[in-house]
């Protein structure tokens, strides 16, 4: 017994601690360290900065003097509500469809995994021109279409988050409706088939049945989308780069130019704090409720 | 009732193939630019028919310095993929095989790792390698891929190795093999398929990565995901050779989406299912 309990811990070892060292030397070590940055006042701008202590000086700056910031947190959540809600509402109407067709199911499914494994900035420059106001294929038969707007659809600081929203919509709707499928699929046939014997209709049966069941699968693609759809940099900066002026600076990439344009790296690590705290809270709500790898 | 029927179908199928229009037409378009001369691919109204040229794909890959970008990109993706799943899969298969404490705290863990920013782990970790004078290095953007890839390697693998049946590894340590062996000689021959498409998810991963290879690559180390928005400037930008890269740089993610999509599902839910 005790040589089985030794051989145990000796198994665990080899194979959990290398990944533990790597996270921690990858992960866990960088974010101790940011930590700290957050505290101080480093920046590569200003020699006279040199990561002084200043308590939690850069943390009551973004809280309550940057207006700047908190902005990009709201675009940040506008673009999350934009993208994310068209996409379950769109994904679970497609699943329905999918569900009793097998053969458009089988079709359609490779092309529907597609637009989320191509890389982002591909899709961001795809994007860039098709929207191009001088030459760009949307923009121009939007234009012919009676939308002479069209043209400066990347340059309309009131509509930016919507166009770039619907770029997100493209790449994600298709995927989010293959999860939802699945979803579906999984659910047992028997009530479903209860209710309309009982004589309720398609409609009634799909709200009261089908949509509760599907629920879970909603609520973790949901979660899963929201928080990338939050951390949102790739598509945006290449399509817009955060403009006009800030029109469509999420906060991912506010956190980008504080650090890497202005060089104030202590703030802009609190900034990276301050994001991580509200994802971390926000998800944890929601995860706790998740089983993980319940499959087994 | 019968033309209602009728009429509903018709609908739905013409429904499916706008959705199929719209994946399909902003892919098809940056292919069709890409063999495009200049004047073809600027011109108003947009040409759809046109004589096919190769002189992008010329331009950027034998005259331009573009295939050096893509090799990097391999070079980062093949080993930060490889890298992931050696420290992975036995992991994985702890997790899947072991009961002990802190399981459930440590998976989660690694889950709260795969929802962290990527802002988070740039911003020091850039003042870190530039201290080691590692920017600009394979080794940075390599250690650093391979450490996103591993929770969803991870992840993804314990899932195969769940669907192996216990008595596989029993059997094997009845004859005497250690944990390592009955991984090694058992288990994983049965789920090689699993490896696959975990290696290749984590490939893909790392080939479609941007945020972190912007901040710690310079020009030697940079994939194309740096080199190609680089191209366009107000200036001007040759988007001819941006597309002629682009197309090249899908083919991972098209022909894991012809092959391994059925697995795309559970890597990115993780089966993560509601209690």
């Amino acid at each position: 017994m005790q040589a089985k309990h030794q051989r145990n811990a000796y198994f665990l070892a080899w194979s959990l601690g290398p990944l533990f060292i790597f996270l921690t030397a990858v992960f866990l070590g960088p974010f101790v360290y940011m930590l700290w940055l957050s505290f101080t006042d480093l920046s590569f701008a200003a020699p006279d900065r040199t990561g002084n202590f200043m308590g939690l000086d850069n943390y009551s700056r973004a809280l309550w003097h940057d207006e700047v910031f908190l902005g990009s947190l709201a675009r940040s959540a506008i673009f999350t509500l934009l993208s994310v809600s068209p996409e379950i509402l769109i994904g679970i109407i497609v699943a329905e469809i999918l569900y009793t067709r097998p053969i458009a199911q089988r079709l359609l499914s490779p092309l529907f995994a597609l637009p989320v494994l191509l890389p982002t900035v591909v899709v961001g420059l795809y994007w860039r021109i098709m929207l191009q106001g001088e030459f760009g294929v949307v923009s121009y038969y939007l234009a012919e279409l009676g939308l002479p707007a069209a043209k400066g659809i990347l340059s309309n600081s009131h509509t930016i988050l919507i166009t770039l929203a619907l770029v997100d919509i493209w790449q994600w709707t298709p995927f989010v409706a293959l999860v939802l499928l699945a979803g579906r699929s999984s659910l047992p046939r028997a009530p479903l088939e209860a209710a309309l014997l009982d004589g309720a209709s398609q409609l009634r049966a799909f709200v009261d049945v089908t949509l509760p069941g599907m629920l879970p699968t909603v609520i973790v693609i949901g979660l899963i989308r929201a928080v990338d759809s939050f951390k949102e940099f790739d598509k945006v900066f290449i399509l817009t780069g955060g403009g006009p002026g800030n029109a469509s600076e999420l906060s991912s990439i506010y956190a980008w130019r504080v650090a890497f344009r202005r060089w104030d790296f202590g703030y802009a690590a609190a900034i990276c704090v301050l994001i991580y705290l509200l994802l971390y809270a926000v998800s944890q709500g929601v995860l706790s409720k998740i089983h993980v790898g319940a499959r087994r | 009732m019968k033309l209602r029927r009728i009429l509903l179908a018709t609908s739905l199928s013409f429904a499916c193939f706008v959705l199929v229009c719209v994946i399909i037409v902003p892919i098809l378009w940056g292919l069709l630019i890409s063999l495009k001369t200049r004047v073809d691919a600027l011109s108003t109204p947009p040409r759809w028919i046109f004589t096919p040229t190769l002189a992008n794909y010329q331009a950027a890959f034998v005259e331009g310095p573009y295939a050096q970008p893509l090799l990097n990109s391999l070079v980062i993706a093949a080993t930060s993929s490889v890298l992931a799943m050696l420290l992975g899969t036995p992991a994985a298969y702890a997790f899947s095989r072991s009961r002990f404490k802190g399981r459930r705290a440590a998976f989660l863990s690694i889950l709260t790792v795969r929802l962290a920013p990527a802002t988070i782990i740039a911003l020091p970790l850039f003042r870190i390698f530039t201290k080691l004078q590692l920017i600009d290095s394979y080794a940075a953007i390599i250690l650093v891929h391979t450490g996103v890839s591993l929770p969803i390697a991870v992840w993804i693998m314990k899932g195969f190795i769940d669907e192996v049946p216990l008595e596989v590894d029993e059997a094997s340590l009845l004859d005497g093999d250690s944990r390592f062996g009955a991984m090694m000689k058992q288990v994983l021959p049965i789920c090689i398929h699993g490896l696959l498409v975990t290696a290749a998810f984590c490939f893909i991963n790392s080939w479609n990565e941007f945020f972190l290879a912007l901040m710690l690559t310079g020009y030697e180390s940079r994939p194309f995901t740096v080199a190609v928005p680089a191209l366009v400037t107000p200036h001007g930008t040759y988007w001819g050779q941006v597309t002629a890269i682009s197309t090249v740089a899908l083919c991972p993610g098209l022909l894991f989406a012809v092959f391994a999509r059925r697995y795309l599902v559970r890597e990115v839910t993780g089966g993560a299912v509601w209690r």
